[in-house]
Formats: C-alpha cells, sequence, structure tokens
C-alpha cells in the first residue's frame, strides 16, 4: 500500500519561488501612526521582500489596513493623519519632504476592499491611469496599455469584444479583477491589496487568489486579509498585527504551523479573533 | 366684523357644548353602572367638535356661495344698451355694481345718468343679498352647530368611545391640512387658466406665443387713438433668455468652482466660516439686489462703457465706439449680472450636496492610482456626479426665469428682441408687474395678458423642475 | 518574461509630466479660491454701498424757527386757512435780512423749509386757539433738499442751473446753521412716521406695522396647517399614491415662483373671494401659502429625527397611536418646527413680488389699523421709494433697507440660537 502522508494544505512556498531574489523591497523603522490624538501603530518595524506575497493578519481594528496606507501614502488623504517614523522603498525615504505623492502612488498601486470601477467603460477605466501620467502617446499604444493590462489580470478574454460598456456593469469578481488592471496599467512596482476578496464569493476569490500567484512573478504584493486560509494559501510571508503592534513575522509555513508568540497561536488557534 | 361676531360665537357654542357634555356624562354614570369607557374630557371635546365643525362649514358654504350669487344678481339686472355691448363690457359693468355695493375700486368708466341709475339700483339689490347671506348664513351656522351639538349631548352612553371619536376628528383635520397643498397648486392651475382662457378669447394664442411685437396699449374706449394693441410675446421670452444666460454665465463657473473647492480643498474650521456667510448671500432678499443693480451696478457699467465708447469715437472703431456711448443703465447686462451674483450660493450649495454625496471610493480610486486632487475632480468626480449638478443648474435656470425685483427694479419696459446684452431688454415677470400695477381695468385684455404670461411662466418652470427632479431620481438609483 | 514593472523609462516618462499636472493642481485650487473671493466680494461689496448709502439718513436736520401768530393774518373762524408757512418764511427770511415783501426770494426761502412747519403750527392754533397773539417755537425737520445739501449729496461745484438749490440758497443755509437754528439729530422720525410724499417727513412706522401684521397672519395660517399636515404624511398617512402625488405637489410648490403665488393672492383672494387689497390679511394668506412648503418639508425632517423608540414606549404603554405622536413624538421635534418656522418667516419678510400683484404697491400714508385696511411692507416701501425721484429717497431707501436687514439677522439669529440650545443629539 503506497503511504499516502495525509497533506497539510501545500504551503504556497514552492522551492522554486522560496529561492527567487528576495531582497527587501519596503523597509520600515519605528513607525507610529495617529489619527488625531488616538495612537493606531505602535513601533512597527518590518521588511517586505520583493516579488513576494505577503499578508497581514490580525482582528479588526488592529492596524493592518493602516499600516497599508503608509506604504503609498494614502493616510495623507485623511485629516488629522500623522505618521512618524521611517518608511523606505528601494531605499528612498517615502516620506521625504521633496517625494511626490503622485509619483508614489503611481509606483505603489493599491486594490480595495469592496470594488471601485469609476462609471465609465472598461476600456476608460484601464486607460484612466496611463493617460493622466502620460505613459502612452498614441490611440495605437494606449490600446496596447489596456490590452496588456486586461490580460494580465485574467480579463481579457471575457470582455475583449466589449471594452466600451460600463465597467459597473460587470460582476463583483469581474469588476476587481478590472480594479487590478487598473492598477497593473500603472506599472507599478509594489501592489498593495486591502481585503480584496471579503466582498466576492468563493469562485470569484478562487481566481483571484490565482491572479494573485501568478502577480507575485513580477511585482511585491502586499496583502491585508481576514481569512487565515487564504493568507496560508496565497502568501510566503506573514505578519501578525495585534492591537497597533506587530507581534510576529516570518515564513508563512513557520507561521501557521510553528509560531513563537503565543498570542499568535491563539490568534490561528481561534481562541480570539 | 361679522368674521370676528361669527368666530366668538362658534367658539361660545363649543365651549357651551363642551361644558354640557362633561356634565351630562357626570349625570348619565352619576347613579353608579359601568365605568364609562372614555374620560369627561373626551366627551366633552366630542361634544364642542360636533358643534363648531358642523357650524363653521355652514358658515364657510355660505360666505362661498354669496359671491356668486352676488354677480348673477348683478348680471340679471344689466340694462339694455349694455346687454348689446361685448362680453368684456357687460364683465366690467358687472365689476362696478358689486364694487358699488361693497364700496370697493370701481373702473374708470364713464356712465350715462340712465346707466348710473340703473347701477345704483342694483349695487342696493346686491347689497340686500350680502347681508342677507352674511346674517342668515350665521343664523343657519348657529342652527346647525346647536342641533348637531344637541344630537351629540344626548348620545352620551358609559360605553360611547368618545375619545376615538375625537381622534377622527384629529385624523380627518390632518388629512385636510395636507390637502391645502393639492388645493394650492389646484387654485394656482385654475385661476391662471381661467383668467387665461379669457385672455385667449381676444387675443389667439399662436399670436401670443409667435409674435414678435409686444405693445399693450388697449383703449378704454373704442374711439380713443393707439387702440391697436400688439402680444405677441416672442420679445419677452428672448429678453427673459438673454438675462438668464448672462446671469448663468456668471453664477455656473464661480458656484460650481466655489462648490468644488469647499467639497475637497477646504479645511474644516475653513467650511464652518464660508458656508454660513454663503448663505447669508443667499438670504439678502431680492429687492436688495434690485435695489443694488439699479443704483450702483446699473450707473458703473453705463459709464464704464460710456468711457470706453468715448476713447473709441472718431478712431477706427468708430461704430462700435458710437454705440457704447449710448447703453443706458437698463441694459441686460446689469440685471443678468446682479441675478448671477444672486445665484451663486444657490448653485454653489446644491453642488456641493452633490459632490459630498459620491461615494469616497470613487476619490480612494483615483488617488492611489497616482492621480491630483483637481484630476479626480475633473475626471472622476464631476463626470459621476454630471447629472445631479445639470440638475442643480436646471433648478437655477427655473429661478431665474421666474425671477420678478431684481429685473423689475433694473431691466427695462421696451420690449426689444436681440442678443446684444447690452442692450435693454424687458423680461416676462417684468411685464407681469407692470401689467398688474399700472391702472387696474381688471377686466382688458391687457391686465388679462398677464395672466397669459403667468401661465406660460408657471408652465415653463414646472417643465424644468420635473425634467431635473427626474434627473436626479435616476442618479439616485444609480448609486443606490 | 518580461519585466512588466516600472522601467525607468516609464519613471522618467511620469516624472516629466508631474511638473505640469502640478501646476495644473495650483491653477485649479486657486480657481475654488478665487471664486470664494469674489461671492463672498460681492456680498461685502453690497452690505457696504447699502451701508454707505443708508447711514446717513439715521442722521437728520432740523430747523428750529419762532414764528409771532399776528392775529390779523389768522381767521378765528377758519384757522386752518392763514397762510403759515409764509408765516414762518418771513421769520426765517428775517433772520437772513430778506424784506418780507421780496417775493422770490420769500419762495426760495419757503423751498428750504418743509410743509410740516406749516402743518405743526396750523395744528396748535386748532388745539389752542389761545395762542393766537403769542410767538410759538417750532422744531421740525429741515426739508428734504437742504438736508441733503448739509450731507454732501449736493456741492457747489455743479453748474447753479443743473442743481435744485441756488447758491444763495446754500448761502443761506450754511448762515442758518453757523447761527444754530439749523442742527443735526437723530432722525428718529424714520421710526415714528408713516410714508410721506415729503422726503424729510417719511418714516417706516407703516412699513414695520404692516410688516408685523402680515407676519402675524402668515405664522397664524402657515405654521398649524404645516404642522399638521407635516405630521400627517410623516405619521398617520397610509404609503400609496396619493400621498406620493401630496408629496410631489409640495415639493413642486416650494419651487414655484413667487410672482405666481401673488397671480392666485390676485385672482383668488381678492377677484373672487373679495377680501380688500393690499391688506395685511391678503399678504399674509398669500405669503402663508408661499411658506408652507417650506414649513412642511422642515417639519418632517424635524419628525423623522426622533427615534422610533420613543414611539414604541409610547404605544408599548397603552397610548393611542394619536396621543403617542401628539404627546411624545411632536414636543419632542417643537426646537426643529420652530427653528424652520422662524426661517420661513424671516424669508416671508423679505419677499416683494407676490405683495406687488395684491396691490401694495400704492402710496399709503400712515400706519394700518387692522389686518383689512391698506398697508405697506418694509420691501415694498423699499420698491416704492426706490422709484421716488428725489435724492433723499435714495438714503431712505438704503436705510429701510438696513432696518430689513437687521430684522432679518435678529430672526436668523434667533433661529440658530433655538436650534444650539434645544437641540437634542439622539
Amino acid at each position: 500500500m503506497t503511504d499516502n502522508l495525509s497533506h497539510a494544505p501545500a504551503p504556497a512556498v514552492t522551492a522554486a519561488s522560496s529561492g527567487r531574489a528576495q531582497n527587501v523591497k519596503i523597509r520600515a523603522r519605528g513607525v507610529n501612526v495617529f489619527y488625531g490624538a488616538k495612537q493606531a501603530l505602535f513601533d512597527v518595524d518590518m521588511d517586505i521582500p520583493d516579488r513576494t506575497v505577503t499578508a497581514f493578519i490580525g482582528p479588526s481594528g488592529c492596524g493592518k489596513s493602516t499600516f497599508l496606507r503608509c506604504m503609498n501614502r494614502m493616510n495623507d488623504t485623511i485629516v488629522g493623519a500623522r505618521v512618524e517614523g521611517a518608511i523606505t522603498m528601494d531605499g528612498e525615504d517615502l516620506y521625504a519632504k521633496g517625494l511626490d505623492p503622485v509619483l508614489l502612488r503611481a509606483r505603489v498601486g493599491m486594490v480595495f476592499q469592496k470594488p471601485n470601477p469609476f462609471p465609465k467603460s472598461i476600456y476608460e477605466n484601464v486607460a484612466y491611469g496611463p493617460r493622466i501620467h502620460g505613459l502612452a502617446r498614441t490611440k495605437a499604444e494606449m490600446d496596447h496599455v489596456v490590452e496588456t493590462a486586461l490580460k494580465k489580470a485574467g480579463l481579457w478574454d471575457e470582455v475583449a469584444d466589449r471594452l466600451s460598456h460600463p465597467g459597473t456593469g460587470l460582476s463583483g469578481g469581474q469588476q476587481q479583477r478590472l480594479v487590478i488592471a487598473r492598477a497593473i496599467a500603472v506599472r507599478p512596482e509594489v501592489i498593495l491589496m486591502d481585503e480584496p476578496c471579503s466582498a466576492l464569493d468563493p469562485i470569484a476569490t478562487a481566481r483571484i487568489e490565482e491572479l494573485i500567484d501568478e502577480l507575485r512573478r513580477d511585482y511585491c504584493i502586499v496583502i491585508v486579509t481576514h481569512s487565515m486560509a487564504q493568507a496560508a494559501r496565497v502568501s510566503q510571508k506573514t505578519a501578525f498585527f495585534h492591537m497597533g503592534r506587530v507581534v510576529e513575522v516570518g515564513d508563512t509555513e513557520t507561521i501557521f504551523t510553528n509560531p513563537r508568540d503565543t498570542r499568535t497561536s491563539d490568534y490561528i488557534t481561534g481562541r480570539f479573533g | 366684523m361679522i368674521l370676528s361676531l361669527g368666530l366668538l360665537l362658534i367658539l361660545a357654542l363649543a365651549a357651551a357644548g363642551f361644558v354640557l357634555g362633561r356634565a351630562r356624562l357626570a349625570r348619565v354614570i352619576g347613579g353608579g353602572g359601568p365605568r364609562p369607557v372614555s374620560r369627561p374630557i373626551h366627551h366633552g371635546l366630542r361634544v364642542a367638535l360636533w358643534s363648531a365643525v358642523p357650524a363653521a362649514a355652514v358658515a364657510l358654504a355660505a360666505a362661498l356661495v354669496s359671491g356668486p350669487v352676488q354677480v348673477q344678481a348683478a348680471r340679471a339686472s344689466l340694462p339694455a344698451e349694455i346687454a348689446a355691448q361685448a362680453p368684456l363690457e357687460q364683465s366690467v359693468y358687472v365689476s362696478d355694481v358689486i364694487a358699488q355695493a361693497h364700496g370697493g375700486f370701481a373702473s374708470a368708466r364713464i356712465r350715462t345718468p340712465a346707466e348710473q341709475s340703473a347701477m345704483t339700483e342694483a349695487a342696493q339689490t346686491v347689497r340686500r343679498i350680502d347681508q342677507g347671506f352674511r346674517w342668515g348664513g350665521l343664523a343657519l351656522a348657529l342652527i346647525a352647530g346647536f342641533l348637531a351639538g344637541w344630537r351629540a349631548i344626548v348620545s352620551i352612553r358609559p360605553e360611547l368611545k368618545a375619545r376615538q371619536h375625537v381622534e377622527a376628528w384629529i385624523w380627518l383635520a390632518l388629512a385636510l391640512c395636507s390637502t391645502v397643498a393639492v388645493l394650492t397648486t389646484v387654485g394656482i392651475i385654475g385661476s391662471l387658466l381661467y383668467e387665461s382662457l379669457r385672455f385667449f378669447r381676444s387675443v389667439s394664442p399662436v399670436e401670443f406665443l409667435t409674435g414678435l411685437q409686444w405693445s399693450p396699449q388697449i383703449a378704454i374706449r373704442a374711439d380713443q387713438a393707439g387702440q391697436s394693441g400688439a402680444f405677441g410675446a416672442v420679445p419677452l421670452f428672448a429678453g427673459t433668455l438673454l438675462i438668464t444666460v448672462i446671469a448663468m454665465v456668471v453664477a455656473a463657473p464661480i458656484g460650481l468652482y466655489a462648490a468644488i473647492y469647499l467639497a475637497e480643498y477646504a479645511s474644516r474650521l475653513q467650511r464652518a466660516w464660508i458656508k454660513p456667510m454663503l448663505e447669508i448671500l443667499a438670504g439678502v432678499p431680492t429687492v436688495v439686489y434690485g435695489f443694488f443693480a439699479a443704483l450702483t451696478v446699473g450707473p458703473a457699467l453705463r459709464g464704464f462703457f460710456n468711457g470706453i465708447g468715448a476713447m473709441l469715437a472718431g478712431g477706427p472703431l468708430d461704430a462700435l465706439g458710437q454705440h457704447l456711448m449710448q447703453v443706458q443703465n437698463q441694459m441686460a447686462l446689469v440685471a443678468g449680472a446682479v441675478m448671477g451674483i444672486m445665484l451663486i450660493p444657490f448653485v454653489s450649495s446644491l453642488s456641493d450636496d452633490i459632490l459630498n454625496a459620491t461615494p469616497q471610493s470613487l476619490r480612494d480610486g483615483s488617488l492611489a492610482l497616482g492621480a491630483t486632487r483637481s484630476e479626480t475632480v475633473r475626471k472622476v468626480l464631476l463626470p459621476a456626479a454630471l447629472p445631479g449638478i445639470a440638475a442643480a443648474l436646471l433648478l437655477a435656470v427655473s429661478r431665474a426665469i421666474g425671477e420678478t425685483m431684481i429685473v423689475t427694479m433694473a431691466a427695462g419696459l421696451q420690449a426689444n428682441l436681440t442678443a446684444n446684452p447690452l442692450d435693454t431688454v424687458t423680461t416676462v415677470t417684468v411685464q407681469i408687474v407692470t401689467l398688474l400695477t399700472g391702472d387696474q381695468e381688471f377686466n382688458s385684455p391687457k391686465t388679462l395678458a398677464a395672466f397669459g404670461l403667468g401661465l406660460t411662466l408657471f408652465a415653463v418652470t414646472l417643465a424644468l423642475n420635473l425634467i431635473a427632479q427626474r434627473i436626479v431620481k435616476a442618479y439616485r438609483e444609480q448609486y443606490d | 518574461m518580461t519585466d512588466a514593472r516600472q522601467a525607468p523609462s516609464s519613471r522618467a516618462l511620469i516624472e516629466r509630466s508631474l511638473k505640469r499636472r502640478n501646476a495644473a493642481e495650483r491653477r485649479f485650487r486657486l480657481y475654488g479660491v478665487l471664486a470664494i473671493c469674489v461671492a463672498l466680494g460681492f456680498l461685502a461689496l453690497l452690505l457696504g454701498r447699502i451701508i454707505q448709502q443708508g447711514h446717513s439718513a439715521f442722521v437728520a436736520h432740523e430747523m428750529s424757527v419762532s414764528v409771532p401768530l399776528d392775529p390779523s393774518r389768522i381767521d378765528r373762524s377758519y384757522p386752518a386757512g392763514a397762510n403759515y408757512d409764509l408765516m414762518a418764511a418771513e421769520q426765517v427770511g428775517a433772520l437772513l435780512g430778506i424784506s418780507p415783501t421780496d417775493e422770490a426770494a420769500l419762495t426760495e426761502v419757503r423751498e428750504i423749509l418743509s410743509p410740516d412747519v406749516g402743518l405743526q403750527l396750523g395744528e396748535q392754533v386748532r388745539d389752542d386757539p389761545a395762542l393766537i397773539g403769542q410767538t410759538i417755537t417750532i422744531h421740525a425737520p429741515l426739508g428734504d433738499d437742504a438736508d441733503q445739501y448739509l450731507k454732501g449729496e449736493i456741492n457747489r461745484e455743479t453748474l447753479e442751473a443743473q442743481r435744485v438749490l441756488t447758491d444763495r440758497q446754500l448761502d443761506w443755509i450754511d448762515r442758518l446753521e453757523a447761527r444754530g437754528v439749523i442742527s443735526s439729530a437723530l432722525n428718529t422720525g424714520l421710526f415714528t412716521r408713516g410714508d410721506s410724499t415729503q422726503a424729510e417727513l417719511a418714516g417706516l412706522l407703516g412699513a414695520i406695522v404692516g410688516s408685523a401684521l402680515m407676519l402675524l397672519v402668515t405664522a397664524a395660517v402657515a405654521l398649524p396647517i404645516g404642522l399638521l399636515a407635516a405630521v400627517w404624511l410623516e405619521e398617520f398617512a397610509p404609503k400609496g399614491r396619493l400621498t406620493d402625488f401630496i408629496e410631489v405637489n409640495i415639493n413642486n410648490l416650494a419651487a414655484v415662483p413667487s410672482i405666481v403665488y401673488g397671480l392666485l393672492g390676485l385672482a383668488v383672494f381678492i377677484n373672487t373671494l373679495g377680501l380688500p387689497r393690499a391688506s395685511p390679511l391678503v399678504g399674509g394668506l398669500v405669503l402663508a401659502l408661499m411658506a408652507l412648503p417650506t414649513v412642511i418639508i422642515a417639519t418632517r425632517s424635524s419628525l423623522r429625527a426622533v427615534p422610533p423608540s420613543i414611539r414604541e414606549a409610547a404605544l408599548a404603554l397603552g397610548a393611542s397611536k394619536t396621543q403617542a405622536v401628539f404627546g411624545h413624538v411632536v414636543p419632542l421635534a417643537m426646537p426643529g418646527v420652530m427653528t424652520g418656522a422662524i426661517i420661513a418667516l424671516a424669508h416671508a419678510l423679505g419677499e416683494t413680488a407676490p405683495l406687488l400683484m395684491i396691490g401694495m404697491i400704492s402710496f399709503v400714508p400712515g400706519v394700518a389699523e387692522g389686518f383689512t385696511s391698506a398697508a405697506s411692507t418694509l420691501p415694498t416701501q423699499i420698491f416704492i421709494w426706490e422709484n421716488a425721484a428725489e435724492r433723499a429717497f435714495h438714503e431712505r431707501t438704503a436705510a429701510a433697507i438696513i432696518v430689513l436687514l437687521a430684522f432679518m439677522i435678529l430672526m436668523n439669529a434667533a433661529a440658530i440660537f433655538l436650534r444650539r440650545r434645544f437641540e437634542r443629539r439622539w
């Protein structure tokens, strides 16, 4: 009788990918974030490697999304938000005085929890970013950019014949892929995802997770997720947040099978959260 | 006087009913027996309502019937010579009889002695009818109230659900109050239609809506000179349109940019100060804007253009210079500009609400892609909010078309078909005011024309408002 | 695999357009700031101009003149027939060294005086004939043109032929002022007199009383009906086509031009029902119809703000629906209702067009006596005075506007105070 070892869910980290270049893309040191008088993040230190999927997990309101938004300076849009500490990407200080957030956000894209396509056509949604940044000079160039992005997001086959239809007319899963295509069209280096599948059904979720797995070959991906199973499926590195602090960071496999901190193991085994 | 007497008597009747009702209840349950279902106050109120309401209804009916009956009597007394004349003359005669009976305004018609004595006799008859209705109506009302109240008292029993009766009356009163809105609309449409139809008997609607000449002189007597009146309203529509366009050119960009700044850029402190100040601008009465336009803006702009004209005169642009030296205080530009100022807070406040209603997710999505705030507004938010903003602009246009005081005080009286903002024009509302505040010849086509204009104005503004509401409804469905 | 990430050329492309985009951003923001500055600038210009034009009307010049009542010129059986104006002019002329026989000069002196001098003399003689033979001193406002000269509105630089006052009249006025015969004081007449064709005797009392009476009628009609209608629509009405129809009606009526309401008032209240023209009663009714949609909408939102738990608690204790609504919900909604009502009334105070339609364009001297006598109101008074030719009416019109705005600011402030003080946050 062949010995069918019962496998744990196949870890997403394969030998091949774990051997890839994992130089640090984003480095955070001593990050504190305040909303007015209330402090949301305490002393966060983290290294986020390139061409990897890093997952942030933890109970609600523990600062995962706040830290995510620090990385593309979306916290700047919130009145009363203050960010202290150092966050650098490729060695560049993201909060340096001379750094234009506009430029940063072209390099660091974001996908939100609820799909938010603009009330425009599918084509115009994807073309929006390249258009404002001046990335395509002729219509032919733009067509190419749009097609490439939609293909990479795995949406091209479904919408190639109706690019002029409104983006809001697609299903939830398709809308989220459209939004991902929109982010990709600007040729970012990092893609941040804030609970991208929480508003989607399981089939659409599975497709997005497949897409994430493909995208990580070319992009640094950080995903905030409520679902530990998703984190285990999709990420190679995981950070556990609790009450505004980073409790533990490590390889996904380690975190889920042999965490160092008791709080981590309590959360993973469902004692709280 | 009779009004206050009647009110007092009806109230006294109700009060008596209240007291008697409670007394009756006490007597009915005095000798033991079942406890009453409702409290004494409810029984008292029930009787009071049963006394007062029928009485008031009868009194109101008498008051309403009295008028038409008097008119009928006056009409029946038409002397032969008047009966042979045009319906217009007959109706003037009837109005004069009624005016004589009540001591009100009569027309300026010159009457022969025979006519005068016939009128006096008819006026006496009318006066008698009027008095009869007043006193008779009051007496009938009191009798009705008394009888109804009596019946209510007699029917008091312990099991009587007086509270529910009272609540039913309240229910009825509430429902009636709500129908006042419908009645007002009916009243507006009804009165406008009625008077306009009388107007359209003398002037054809086609001539009114398409005629190019507006000079509403109507002779008092058929043999007076200058008797032909032209009632083509197109110059009025053109004047209204010109001033409205100028007003929107001022109000739309300023209002929109102000709204964009307040919604997207202003800090909380700035909003807290700027919004109330814009509200003040909105609260200034239009008569004040009219004064400002007539006494400050008009002379200032005239002086400005005259000055430029004087500079240009004699040179290569001499014709233009001569034209500019002729412009008046009442040019369309003045009234249009001031009306635009008045509309700025209207446009700004509506647009601000609409921009604030756009979902934050759109802003986040655009900013996260690296767009600047202005690009987000211009390329994402405004296109998304476009239906709402279009509706807001339509409502502003509707306001501008119906505006009266600014144009009455700052625009001209001469009808003029032109597209030049430096010319003087007149508008529909100005003409309505002019026609009805001259010598009050109420039944001539001249004054009835005002109702024709009023009906047109009402129809156009109603259409614009309905379209705007429809747009907003469709737009809201898109986002919910 | 091609590197799909940002090639350096892409970053360069973005950086190249950044400067232009940031400039566009700054320009856009600037337009917003400019728009607000323009709007507020207009407000400042409007208010500033009105205050500048109107403040001088709160002060007026007076003249005191002593007139001996010569018995030979007054007929005891008909004292009103005496030429008091001439007698007064002679006295003033005497101060200036003008002979009583110089008729032309005396006529010019009379133009400096107000007809009020003669009127006061006549009244005093009529009231007390024993005064004939004595000398009485009269204090009266200065004639309006002379008053305007002393306020700087008429000056010597304009050609005499284009002025209303001749050079020697101006000299006389200066001399009389130097002697103290002419003095300036607070223009109480502005608030104690009714309208008059003589600018110096024109006041706002009639307009203020008229407006007050009219607003009383508006409040008495619009507030109860509006409140009850809103209660019906919000609490009792069955959801359905009829209720929707009523709501659509209310929304449309809120946007109907005010002049159409005036036409309605003219056709129905005046011509069909025969109510007195230009009375506070009719004005109040017309404005009540105009204010009704606003009151209903404001009341409905106040009622909506009261949480359902209040209604449910009352019902659970055995109250009927009517008792729950009127005993609990309505009292809790009252602050919001009152605020909305005061704001609606403040708005009604400034309405003019419908009042013109019902006849309030004619000159109404004195003060309205009741709800059914002809009256004027502040806005119609402003309109009438604006059309007047005399210069003195310019400053009075602006002063009337200041008074109107003051009342409106007071009412709005009261509404805001009420809201702050009594508003509950659920």
